[in-house]
């Protein structure tokens, strides 16, 4: 009998740890590789911020399509321009927790941008309308501007109000003075030392006090006004679960996303083929995607434009990079395709100029009859030696070609060494500028010493990103990364000088402003962008010689099904932060479980 | 010479050490004058398999495998060479001085020594590849910072064994005929330590070629294609070649070269100190 109770325990316990265990048993699930900060704070203004939560957890105005130029509305139903004010009508929604959304939030939001990051000093004030309508009172209404706040997910919704509201006193405070400073910049005039000091002292007190504050810690949890929430955050694993009061919960049907950590390239190309997870977007060599295709039938690749080009640039503080018949020669005797077949085989392909506008929009911003008066730089070494003999250049009879005034062309390519591809263009370029007899040599730049060794200088010639257009892509946002961004600022290229063109002589610089101004007027951007292609296409402030791509390896049937077509513009989303692609197919219930 | 290479011969370690080690140095002096290095890529031809016309097959580039290890071989083997024979003078100085001379001088060099032997390696690679970032570091350069971080351990066995030394009774005489310092220690206690400082110089070429792949991918040395650990990076990192069949030859045949050579220099030093120090001789 004894023996008969104990089985019967024994069953009834076994029977409730299985029911419990399979009660236990999740809704369907996602899952991604991304990084995070560990441990999780769950504050946008701490270190490491929330990782790769970042557009699950927040949401912007909007998403811009790049493909179509289509505006996805998201936490803003509609917007318009009025005066200097941009207003914005949002959606009546709720926080994770329950508490509703509004305009306060927006305006709290909005201090901490200033107090903790100092932008958008553009904004001079948020006038709170309505529970629901907010209105940005703007410096400027330039398009640029315009963009980046519908679009930018820090904009709206990092600090909602019922969380960091105890803050907010304080960091309208800081934000006002940052505010003062930085507009007495704008005017050209001094900003005075106590204000400095004042500013200084209240801002550091107050982003050390923020840095350190958790809403996790303080709460348990971390609302978001996002489709999804970070529910349990462990070293090698965040998993974030659909936040119920999003406005589109309902058609949301993917109850889970869980990440694992991206802690090497290697890690993720197992993962994808194992199955382990559902996306992502690594470098892969084409024969480990072949062997992939083998392993895993099911693994799809979608390759988007980065909407950025890698190029060759100069530093125009070297005597011999002055030279344009050198940099001339160099674009005719570098073979670009074979290049972009060693860096990144996926890439579209290259273009024979390197005007500034990227390949894949050629077609749209220039006519065919301004590309007939560019020079076309295809593969010609023999031109290159035609060029550089008629400068004055000389090969002697080790091979290496010598300056009109006899030194040997002797450089070095710098690159970035954790970006593998790059790494590879470098190797490459390299090589095939020894071929046509300069002595050239290839030098890497260490982990975390790029800004400081390419706006110091201390290179002769670098692989870099070219011409990009990410945030608006226009060709303005890529001349302003040319001429009065990141690349001027590191090749030392005289843009505001005149430079002799069909239409007189110009500044790219100044081309630069104009074209910023027409952005929104189609025929007018045309004429600046054939200006400025022409002035970088002859010019050379860098050669370009590849379009980048954003190689999309997804899994279509093993957890989840609905990726869109290969076709569908929504894919051009993905360059500057893939995730909105992935939510908004979630949010709108295309990508769903498989049965 | 017949003195020096007979115990070699009889010795079976150091007779296979030798040869391999003999085989690496020539492939780094002879080699590239013998094999044209042509580092022209051919996509279209990447991952051949070993064969008359490349007989370590081609790697990711296209390129020919064997070609570039023959041309890596002296940058390796070159930069492993100095590196060790730098760290064994340091370390034989520091550690004879660190012994002999006593008092405050031993006391502070002892705290040196010390600072060293703890000093994680690995992150203070990574602070002077930084700080070394924007310079051109020739091969010498490179050699001494790698042999700042294999000094340490020799220095402080030395002067452990100089402090035995200078007890004995032959120091004890120079010392009363008046030798002076320098006598007493070049000719009385560095003679006894040669063969112990000529092993340490063998086994820190493991060291020195480990640390010497390292700054390599710190981007601290001198960026070379053809350094074998260049080779293996690139194999597993870009081209990721242990991922495709096809790749497979291109890592493994890097591997086999680093295990060989790094073997080979172990096997010869242990024969060497067989040689030097009978206790160890199984067969006598």
């Amino acid at each position: 009998m004894k023996k008969l109770n104990l089985i019967l325990i024994f069953t009834i316990l076994l029977i409730i740890s299985l029911t419990l265990s399979s009660a236990q048993v999740k809704g369907p699930e996602i899952r991604f590789a991304t990084s995070w900060p560990f441990p999780f704070h769950g504050n946008a203004f701490g270190p490491g911020a929330i990782g790769g939560a970042w557009w699950f957890a927040y949401e912007p105005f909007s998403y811009y399509i790049p493909a179509t130029g289509e505006y996805i509305p998201r936490l803003a139903t509609s917007w318009k321009v009025e005066g200097n004010k941009l207003i914005v009508n949002l959606r009546k929604t709720k926080w994770s927790d329950g508490t509703p959304f509004t305009a306060k939030d927006i305006e709290c939001n909005v201090a901490f941008l200033h107090a903790m990051w100092e932008w958008p000093y553009e904004i001079a004030e948020v006038e709170v309308r309505s529970e629901n309508t907010v209105a940005l009172v703007l410096s400027s209404t330039h398009p640029f501007l315009i963009h980046s706040l519908l679009t930018d997910g820090a904009i709206s919704t990092l600090a909602p109000s019922h969380v960091y509201g105890k803050f907010l006193a304080e960091a309208k405070e800081v934000a006002s003075l940052g505010r003062r400073i930085w507009q007495l910049g704008v005017e050209g005039k001094k900003v005075p030392e106590d204000l400095k000091k004042d500013y200084e002292k209240k801002a550091s007190s107050f982003r050390a006090k923020i840095n350190e504050f958790s809403p996790i810690k303080e709460r348990g949890r971390m609302p978001v006004v996002g489709t999804y929430e970070p529910v349990r955050v462990t070293q090698t694993e965040m998993v974030l679960e659909k936040n119920k009061n999003h406005w589109t919960a309902s058609k949301n049907r993917i109850s889970r996303v869980v990440f694992r950590r991206w802690s090497s390239n290697e890690f993720v190309w197992a993962s994808l083929v194992a199955g382990e997870i559902d996306a992502a977007h690594p470098s892969i060599p084409k024969d480990v995607v072949d062997q992939f295709n083998l392993l895993n039938p099911n693994l799809k690749l979608k390759a988007v434009s980065d909407l950025s080009e890698f190029a060759l640039v100069f530093n125009f503080e070297k005597p011999l990079f002055k030279d344009l018949n050198l940099r001339k020669a160099i674009a005719y005797a570098l073979n670009r395709a074979k290049v972009r077949d060693i860096a990144a085989w996926q890439a579209k392909d290259v273009s024979d100029y390197s005007h500034g506008v990227l390949k894949s929009m050629e077609k749209t911003w220039l006519s065919t009859d301004l590309l007939k008066t560019l020079t076309n730089y295809t593969y010609n070494p023999a031109k290159a030696e035609s060029i550089l003999k008629e400068a004055g250049y000389t090969k002697g009879s080790d091979g290496l070609w010598r300056t009109p005034d006899g030194k040997v062309v002797a450089f070095a390519v710098s690159v970035y060494g954790p970006h593998s591809d790059w790494v590879l263009a470098a190797r490459e370029i390299t090589e095939q500028l020894k071929n046509f007899g300069f002595k050239v040599e290839l030098k890497i730049i260490p982990e975390g010493m790029r800004d400081t060794i390419m706006r110091g200088g201390d290179y002769e010639t670098a692989v870099e990103f070219g011409t990009a257009w990410w945030g608006y892509p226009h060709p303005a946002t890529g001349y302003t990364r040319l001429y009065q961004g990141e690349v001027v600022d590191f090749t030392r290229f005289p843009a505001k000088s005149n430079f002799k063109t069909p239409w007189g002589n110009l500044s790219p610089y100044e081309l630069t402003e104009k074209l910023q101004e027409v952005t929104s007027k189609p025929a007018e951007a045309k004429d600046y962008v054939a200006k400025l292609a022409y002035i970088t296409n002859e010019y050379l402030p860098m050669i370009s010689f590849l379009e980048k791509v954003l190689p999309i390896f997804y899994l279509d049937g093993k957890r989840v099904v609905g990726w869109p077509n290969p076709e569908d513009p929504r894919w051009s989303l993905a360059p500057g932060g893939i995730e909105r692609l992935y939510v908004l197919l979630l949010s709108n219930g295309e990508l769903r479980p498989k049965l | 010479m017949k003195e020096f290479i007979r115990p070699i011969l009889m010795n079976r370690k150091a007779f296979i050490g030798f040869i391999l080690l003999s085989i690496f140095i020539l492939m780094a002096t002879i080699g590239p004058m013998i094999v044209p290095l042509n580092l022209s890529s051919n996509f279209a031809e990447r991952y051949k398999p070993p064969s008359f016309q490349h007989p370590y097959g081609t790697d990711y580039f296209g390129i020919d495998i064997f070609q570039q290890m023959v041309h890596g071989a002296r940058s390796v083997v070159g930069l492993s060479v100095l590196a060790s024979f730098f760290a064994v003078i340091i370390g034989a100085i520091i550690g004879i001085a660190r012994g002999y001379i006593g008092g405050f001088v031993s006391k502070f060099l002892d705290t040196i020594i010390t600072i060293f032997l703890v000093i994680p390696s690995f992150p203070a690679l990574l602070i002077m590849a930084a700080i070394f970032a924007d310079r051109s570091l020739n091969m010498i350069t490179v050699a001494l910072i790698i042999a700042m971080w294999l000094w340490a351990p020799l220095a402080k066995q030395i002067s452990a064994q100089v402090f035995s030394i200078k007890s004995r009774e032959f120091i004890e005489t120079s010392k009363m005929l008046n030798l002076g310092t320098f006598y007493i220690l070049f000719k009385d206690i560095m003679p006894l330590l040669l063969p112990y400082i000529f092993i340490n110089f063998i086994t820190q070429l493991k060291g020195a070629m480990e640390f010497s792949v390292g700054l390599m991918f710190l981007g601290l040395a001198k960026f070379d294609p053809t350094h074998w650990g260049v080779m293996l990076n690139y194999a597993l990192y870009q081209a990721g070649a242990l991922y495709t069949p096809r790749g497979f030859h291109y890592p493994i045949i890097i591997m086999i070269h680093i295990v060989l050579l790094i073997y080979g220099g172990i096997l010869f030093a242990q024969g060497i100190e067989e040689i030097f120090n009978p206790k160890l001789r199984r067969y006598e």
